[in-house]
């Protein structure tokens, strides 16, 4: 199977280049991960992230002939030849295929994804009516993998302003969390030209997500949520 | 490497996003009442023409067209120099050009309505 990989070694060379390989893929093969290790037997020098390799960690989030997924579970035989690996498109290269995930992850906190309540702590968890717990559905099961931030334009051009889908997606997640205490302070921290209304609903987010979620739906939901607050 | 900026929220955008909306809903509106208009109507003169603006409820509609194109127009362009024009100044400029531009032309669509069928 033939592929061209991103390569870059910042330490070894000026600039990034494009390099090409044909292997031969084994009957156990069937991930693209799988043909990733494969590589790395014939050219040690091939970097990328890894762990889980069943779609759960989300480490190895690359952009596969141009479009963002995860390697673990995208299958060689669908991906057309040669197969073009890159890195989440927008972020700094550290090597190869592995990119710095800092601001990314800097979103992600600003979008503080705790439960804030100042309630007495229960002696035991805080319960919550099945139909609330529901709302928590298609938000919770965000994985972190940075697919749909990576493939957002708006989180290119603004990646310190613009929070991003998936940041957004976990201020969503607990906005509606009928457990927390502070949906007006994340309201009021969301009010802004660049945190939130950067998204022009073009829905790369949604199309990219390799668990299928939908942050342009969540986003449209915080969006709701200011617009009653001022009507 | 660029952190998240420190700042917190300067609770602006949701009038924008709403005027945004609105006005897409009148120009759409508006838009769809001119075609009909115009093919149940045509207007083949200027004295049609003028016959047609002599109504103020029609002026008014106009008025309303233009300031929610204008609006639109702002908040679209103001949304793509957030995006594409990273230094201050040069975002700066280019909107105070796009306002002076845009505020001409809402006084000139007005003095066409105000005046010039009078």
């Amino acid at each position: 199977m033939r592929f061209s990989v991103y390569r870059y070694n910042p330490d070894a060379d000026a600039k990034p280049y494009m390099q090409d390989y044909d292997i031969a893929l084994q009957p156990t093969d069937v991930m693209l991960l799988d043909a990733l290790v494969r590589l790395k037997e014939t050219d040690d020098s091939l970097s990328f992230r890894r762990s889980c390799r069943e779609g759960v960690w989300g480490s190895d989030a690359i952009n596969i002939n141009g479009r963002n997924g995860l390697a673990c579970i995208t299958r060689v035989a669908e991906l057309k030849e040669p197969v073009v690996l890159k890195p989440l498109p927008g972020q700094p290269v550290i090597r190869d295929l592995i990119v710095d995930m800092s601001q990314f992850f800097n979103q992600y906190h600003a979008a503080k994804p705790y439960l804030i309540n100042n309630d007495p702590i229960p002696e035991r968890e805080r319960l919550q009516a099945p139909e609330d717990r529901d709302k928590l559905n298609g938000l919770y099961e965000c994985i972190l993998c940075g697919c749909c931030s990576t493939q957002c334009p708006s989180f290119w051009w603004n990646p310190d302003k613009f929070m991003g889908p998936a940041a957004l997606l976990w201020a969503y997640r607990f906005i509606t969390d009928s457990r927390d205490q502070a949906t007006g302070e994340r309201l009021d921290d969301l009010e802004d030209p660049y945190k939130l209304f950067r998204c022009h609903t073009i829905m790369n987010c949604t199309e990219v997500c390799p668990k299928g979620l939908n942050p342009t739906k969540a986003i449209g939901h915080i969006r709701e949520l200011l617009v009653k607050r001022v009507t | 490497m660029m952190r998240a900026r420190p700042l917190g929220s300067i609770h602006r955008g949701v009038a924008g996003f709403l005027v945004q909306r609105i006005s897409s809903l009148y120009l759409a509106g508006f838009t769809i009442y001119l075609i009909g208009y115009l093919i149940l109507r045509p207007v083949r003169d200027y004295g049609a023409w003028s016959a047609y603006f002599s109504s103020g409820a029609v002026r008014l509609a106009w008025g309303i067209f233009f300031a929610s194109l204008l609006a639109h127009v702002w908040l679209g362009l103001r949304s793509i120099y957030m995006d594409y024009l990273h230094p201050t100044w040069l975002r700066f400029t280019v909107s105070l050009v796009t306002a002076f531009i845009l505020i001409a032309l809402a006084f000139w669509a007005a003095q066409i309505l105000i005046r010039g069928v009078a």
